[in-house]
């Protein structure tokens, strides 16, 4: 794979990271918890919208890292950004991992747009898992 | 070496500790009885939120345990790095200071020099990262 198209890809995945973000932000409504957080006590939702706000702050990180350095990341050579893409390659491979290993299949199979978005999270993750993966071993 | 790498190496360990730390909290507020109430997948997703914070703090200190001097220097990458660790550094002391009430959970003398010290290594690490971003020291041939 060339720079180029290792660039395009990466700048890809930090909008990638962008949407995900966003979603994050989303998801109460999205999946109709504000009942379920509502009756969560205060400790647990207080603690619940704190790791919500920080996992939201780091994939705006994590895309605006990829972004800036999406050239340097792709040209390999430099030492921090080779451990940095070996970062990103482990959280998110530990990320797909876990979308099949820790999430019960009974929340998705049977249920068509569940499925839908189980697979479309598991390939991507996947695919920037490998991309992360590609620009460390360069 | 110069202190400013001296004391980004002491931040990436402070970092290791302070995930040493967290990793009491599930215990002392007893994650498990104040979860088992919730839908099984929102139990998960916090566990899984949780986890994930901790592999990026992880992240964040070894990678400055093992780029310090790079970092101290200004070089470009670990430049963004540091404004990274040191926003999330900042970001983690404003909940420690405005959100949380955690006066409630600090029910002995070690929660409570537990807690006072965790409020001043948040501080040293955003004093840290913030030298690093805004006054690097390039090293000197």
């Amino acid at each position: 794979m060339n720079d180029t198209t290792l660039i395009l890809l990466l700048r890809a995945a930090a909008v990638g990271h962008f949407c995900i973000a966003i979603l994050s932000t989303q998801l109460p409504r999205l999946l109709h918890w504000q009942d379920d957080i509502a009756r969560m006590s205060l400790l647990v939702r207080e603690v619940f919208k704190i790791h919500s706000f920080f996992i939201t702050f780091i994939m705006v990180m994590f895309g605006a890292l990829t972004w800036k350095f999406a050239p340097v990341l792709a040209a390999g050579g430099n030492e921090l950004a080779v451990w940095l893409a070996a970062g990103l390659a482990l959280f998110w491979g530990i990320r797909t991992v876990f979308q099949w290993t820790f999430y019960s299949r009974s929340h998705w199979q049977g249920k068509p747009r569940e499925t839908a978005a189980h697979w479309t999270f598991t390939i991507i993750y996947g695919i920037w898992t490998l991309l992360y993966a590609a620009c460390a071993l360069r | 070496m110069n202190l400013l790498t001296i004391a980004l190496y002491a931040a990436g360990t402070g970092q290791i500790g302070i995930l040493a730390a967290s990793a009491l909290v599930p215990r002392v507020l007893d994650w498990r009885t104040a979860l088992s109430p919730l839908h099984p997948f929102l139990r998960r997703l916090f566990w899984v939120y949780g986890v994930f914070i901790v592999l990026t703090i992880t992240g964040l200190g070894t990678l400055t345990l093992m780029h310090a001097p790079a970092m101290a220097a200004g070089e470009p990458v670990a430049r963004s790095l540091a404004a990274f660790a040191g926003i999330f550094w900042l970001a983690r002391l404003v909940v420690q200071w405005a959100v949380f009430d955690a006066r409630p959970f600090l029910t002995n003398a070690w929660l409570r020099a537990g807690y006072h010290t965790l409020s001043v290594a948040f501080t040293a690490l955003v004093i840290v990262y913030a030298i690093a971003v805004f006054t690097p020291q390039p090293a000197i041939p």
